[in-house]
């Protein structure tokens, strides 16, 4: 069993070391980093927190960043649970198809033109570096941060807590 | 662009499933309320990498403070800096959530919309960085116009949504294969336009700075409106209190008071110079006055 020590790295803005999915980060980035499969994590504020993971049943390729664009209409347009979005419709109208950062990061990665209804982008004359600048800006890191950080602690692992603090 | 817009859906669902009194339906929910969503978009927006002060992450936290630096919007918090724009969307995500819990739903989406409107300023900034680099620093290397090109394509339905023709001016200098053409002014004049629609402030958004004299760089100094001019009174009043006529304190475009305490050290700083200047003036008089003393003396004699 390993016994981690940890402090939430977020300082400022008052009470957020309680948020638990910060939490939950930590506690995955010590899989990710290779500790061991089950031990005990001490979260500076909140205690201590047990855990089992095994990696190889335990972890899910279910979900990618690509995901977020691909099921906006389910998610965002057509779902029953308050869509249309404002937010999304913006960006809906201005691009006119329901997955714009999906279709906008093909096209980077295949070097050619958005179809978009605005906005287009042609990355047919870019080069590795300009491909570089696409996939370190905010569009980039969104598709390329596996959303698996923030999951599988959440749904995977079995914290000895018999209470999980909240978001309160 | 993905996770900016993931975030603000679980922020838009939680109010959602609040005003309708739903229970959470998400597959993911471990208990049956409107928090959960809530949650998932902090997580979202901070990701598991923030470090203090400014270190490695890489979602929509990071970028804030990132940009923070580059355009004078930093606060201080403790020991380190925070963005401001990071400051204020975890101030809305914690009174967010009391309000959820509270069951007041409407507070719970006029926060949600703050919070959309603070995650616009580094997109904002982030074009604006990249506009006055190509206009004013040579700045065209084939990875800043991508970047460039992505901040703008993450902001611009919001920016059309105010004004179709100031997004096309956006667009058109800032497009992927512009070749480093865009021209800063109207690009920072077509987004200026639309600050109110947007909800943004000149002082939200401040201004663009060199990094190595810290002054603003050409043309970049934060825009004036009514947020600048409430920056300018508070550090009058800040300066009034800790008795000095300094300004040298800061404000947020949402009127949050920050760095009262640079305001007293400003004035006890100036209290010391005034004192000294006045000692080093009398001892100067005194020894004028005996050196005038010796020369009438001997004048007599």
């Amino acid at each position: 069993m390993t016994r981690l020590r940890c402090c939430v790295p977020f300082r400022a803005p008052r009470s957020q070391c309680s948020f638990p999915w910060i939490v939950f980060g930590l506690l995955l980035l010590s899989f990710v980093i290779g500790f061991a499969t089950s031990g005990s994590v001490e979260i500076g504020g909140l205690g201590m927190f047990e855990y089992n993971y095994e990696v190889l049943k335990d972890t899910y390729n279910e979900r990618s960043l690509q995901g977020f664009s691909t099921k906006a209409q389910e998610k965002m347009y057509a779902c029953d649970t308050g869509c249309p979005y404002s937010t999304y419709m913006k960006f809906y109208n201005y691009y006119g198809v329901f997955d714009y950062g999906n279709q906008w990061i093909l096209a980077a990665l295949n070097k050619t033109q958005t179809s978009f209804k605005n906005g287009n982008a042609d990355f047919s004359g870019y080069g590795m570096a300009g491909l570089a600048g696409e996939f370190s800006t905010p569009c980039g890191v969104s598709h390329y941060f596996p959303r698996s950080h923030f999951r599988v602690p959440h749904e995977s692992c079995s914290l000895s807590h018999s209470v999980i603090p909240r978001n309160k | 662009m993905n996770t900016w817009m993931y975030v603000l859906k679980e922020l838009e669902h939680a109010v959602y499933l609040c005003e309708t009194n739903a229970k959470c339906d998400d597959e993911e929910c471990t208990s049956p309320d409107m928090v959960h969503p809530w949650d998932k978009s902090v997580a979202f927006y901070a990701g598991g990498q923030i470090k203090q002060p400014i270190g490695d992450g890489y979602l929509l936290y990071h970028l804030a403070q990132k940009k923070c630096g580059e355009f004078k919007t930093c606060i201080a918090e403790g020991n380190t800096q925070m963005a401001m724009a990071n400051q204020l969307v975890f101030n809305f995500f914690n009174a967010g959530r009391d309000k959820l819990l509270e069951g007041q739903c409407g507070e719970a989406r006029k926060h949600f919309n703050s919070i959309i409107v603070q995650m616009t300023v580094p997109l904002v900034q982030g074009i604006l960085l990249h506009a006055h680099r190509q206009s004013y620093q040579n700045v065209r290397l084939e990875k800043d116009l991508a970047e460039g090109a992505t901040y703008a394509a993450s902001l611009l339905p919001i920016v059309h949504n105010c004004s179709a023709p100031d997004a096309t001016i956006v667009y058109t200098n800032m497009r992927v294969g512009n070749g480093g053409t865009a021209d800063y002014s109207a690009v920072r004049a077509a987004l200026e336009r639309n600050y109110k629609c947007m909800g943004l402030t000149c002082a939200d958004v401040g201004g663009l700075v060199d990094s190595v004299t810290g002054e603003y760089m050409q043309y970049a100094a934060p825009c004036a409106d009514e947020s600048t001019a409430q920056m300018e009174n508070i550090d009058k009043v800040n300066a009034k209190e800790s008795g000095s006529t300094s300004t040298t304190s800061t404000t947020g475009g949402s009127g949050i008071k920050v760095g009262p305490d640079v305001g007293k050290a400003v004035g006890i700083t100036v209290g010391v110079v005034v004192g000294l200047v006045l000692i080093a003036f009398i001892v100067s008089r005194k020894r004028d006055m005996r050196e005038y003393d010796g020369y009438a003396d001997s004048e007599v004699a």
